[in-house]
């Protein structure tokens, strides 16, 4: 057997798997701090990609400096968005937060999504860099550099996060508060202005992750569910609590569906991802880097 | 001057009230006890004072201004610190990262290198187990770490709710012993404690609290005595009644 399309498909699968990594993080910095689920997610990265495009389109920006942008205008996003919505959750229990979030935030994905229908039409729209077609060839296995560049961005990305939770004192106030939100005040730290903080970061990963969708894929309104999905298996994959592992599970899922098609056939690899979903559930609940 | 007031606080979880008009006072330099049995409200009045469950009903004073409204973070920055019950520390990160949280408040943040040097002199341990998860260690170390991170938030009044919880007697003894010597260090405290004769022998004050209602206060030594306490929480029968009847 030629072992070059093998090759060649785990290396595209380990770009898809930066980002669904990079998409899953954000989710589960939300969920892992204040234990609310947010199925918008997808939407927030479908808003990222819009940004992304329109930047290009309009003002010639890279997509890949533009997240310099993007990130801070989806920051700015999500805490309007924890301010006028999410922050009225946040003071229910966890299993009520819970419930009520998933509600709250599959309402919001609906709003988000027909907004950008009006606003942008329904078309799918990609941002086609000058560079986009390039790329080097290695032993004959292809890099596209916009690929590459996602992949590499990602990974900043997410050591930036984690560097930030585990290195500055704001970011270890957000690891405590989701480790015991009760004790977390009891430090002086401000829960309601932690979570502010925590759930906008979330949003401006997803900003980012938006910008790297729109260079390697289609950016279009209904997006949204389909990356929420992606991510949420993700974060299932890797278990509540640990930033890299859910980069790390980002990864594992791109190279499992890659390999995939060697087994099941290219049609079913969008199922595999949700039977390592199941099984996962069932065998190690607390996730391949969960802590519980 | 540091006085903590509660005047007839009523506190509830949902529609059950736990706390039903309770009224005690701390005063400066003071170590006040509160005894009682389980369920009796004890952890509840913690809380209360601490800001994580508001009375419904009632005043609490802090040097004569009222805070009841004000939530925990507010309280840690006017030097008001609980270590509550079970210790809660988060066990993921490590003794140091849980010290320097402790510091959070801005007040503390600015002389935390001193308040480490000395909660490390106080618990030499914590100092050699800086880098360790917290989870990680015996459950008096726990407590050390959890008196310690409590300690860098540089309190006016500590408010310790249950520290003898599941540790070995000799360790408790330790543990009271430290908290003997922060009181004499200038640091007020308000002690909840099932194990109400070390406790007492500690107390300048102590309150009994059975039911959600204060049943008793009188000084440690009085309450050691009266016969109430001595059969309910110290075990043991009065002479009187221990004499054969007939």
């Amino acid at each position: 057997m030629n072992l070059e399309p093998v090759i060649q498909n785990l290396v595209f699968g380990l770009f898809v798997g930066g980002l669904y990594g990079i998409a899953a993080v954000g989710l589960s910095l939300v969920f892992g701090v204040q234990k609310v689920l947010n199925v918008a997610h997808g939407s927030l990265i479908m808003l990222g990609g819009y940004a992304t495009f329109w930047l290009f389109t309009w003002y010639g920006i890279d997509p890949f400096l533009s997240i310099l942008l993007t990130g801070p205008l989806l920051f700015a996003f999500g805490m309007a968005l924890y301010l006028g919505m999410f922050q009225f959750i946040t003071r229910l229990g966890e299993e009520e937060r819970i419930k009520n979030s998933l509600l709250i935030s599959f309402g919001l994905t609906l709003v988000l999504e027909n907004v950008a229908i009006r606003l942008w039409t329904a078309d799918e729209r990609a941002v086609t860099t000058s560079y986009a077609g390039d790329g080097i060839t290695i032993e004959g296995i292809a890099f596209p550099y916009t690929r590459v560049a996602s992949l590499i961005v990602a990974a900043i990305g997410v050591f930036v996060l984690h560097t930030f939770l585990t290195r500055t004192f704001a970011g270890k106030a957000i690891r405590a508060t989701s480790e015991d939100w009760e004790a977390a005040s009891l430090m002086g730290i401000n829960v309601q202005r932690t979570y502010v903080v925590a759930f906008a970061l979330g949003t401006a990963m997803a900003g980012m992750a938006g910008a790297l969708v729109s260079v390697s894929y289609l950016v279009a309104p209904s997006i949204g569910l389909a990356w929420t999905l992606k991510a949420l298996v993700v974060v299932v994959l890797a278990g509540m609590g640990s930033i890299l592992g859910a980069f790390a599970a980002g990864i594992l899922l791109g190279l499992v569906e890659a390999l995939s098609i060697y087994v099941v056939g290219a049609s079913y690899r969008e199922v595999v991802g949700l039977l390592l979903f199941v099984l996962v559930l069932l065998v190690r609940p607390q996730g391949l880097f969960g802590r519980h | 001057m540091l006085e903590l007031e509660a005047n007839d606080i009523h506190v509830a979880y949902g529609d059950l009230t736990a706390l039903w008009g309770v009224s005690l006072k701390v005063h400066q330099g003071e170590i006040v006890v509160l005894i009682g049995p389980n369920g009796a409200g004890k952890t509840t009045l913690m809380r209360a004072v601490a800001g994580l469950q508001p009375p419904y009903r009632g005043q609490i004073l802090l040097d004569g201004e009222s805070v009841q409204q004000m939530r925990s973070h507010q309280l840690v920055d006017r030097g008001v610190v609980l270590i509550p019950e079970g210790r809660r520390l988060f066990a993921d990160m490590t003794v140091l990262e849980n010290l320097l949280l402790g510091a959070y408040a801005p007040k503390a943040r600015k002389s935390m290198s001193e308040t480490i040097d000395r909660v490390y002199t106080v618990f030499p341990v914590l100092a050699e187990r800086a880098s360790q998860a917290a989870g990680t260690l015996s459950g008096g170390q726990q407590q050390m770490l959890a008196i310690g991170r409590a300690l860098m938030a540089k309190p006016r009044l500590l408010l310790l709710d249950e520290p003898s919880l599941g540790l070995a007697p000799l360790v408790v003894a330790d543990i009271f012993d430290v908290v003997r010597q922060i009181n004499q260090e200038g640091v007020t405290v308000l002690l909840a404690e099932q194990n109400a004769r070390m406790a007492l022998e500690l107390a300048q004050r102590a309150y009994i609290l059975e039911e959600g209602k204060v049943s008793g206060e009188g000084t440690g030594q009085e309450m050691l005595q009266a016969d109430h306490v001595r059969r309910a929480y110290l075990g043991q029968v009065s002479p009187l009644e221990s004499a054969p009847e007939a």
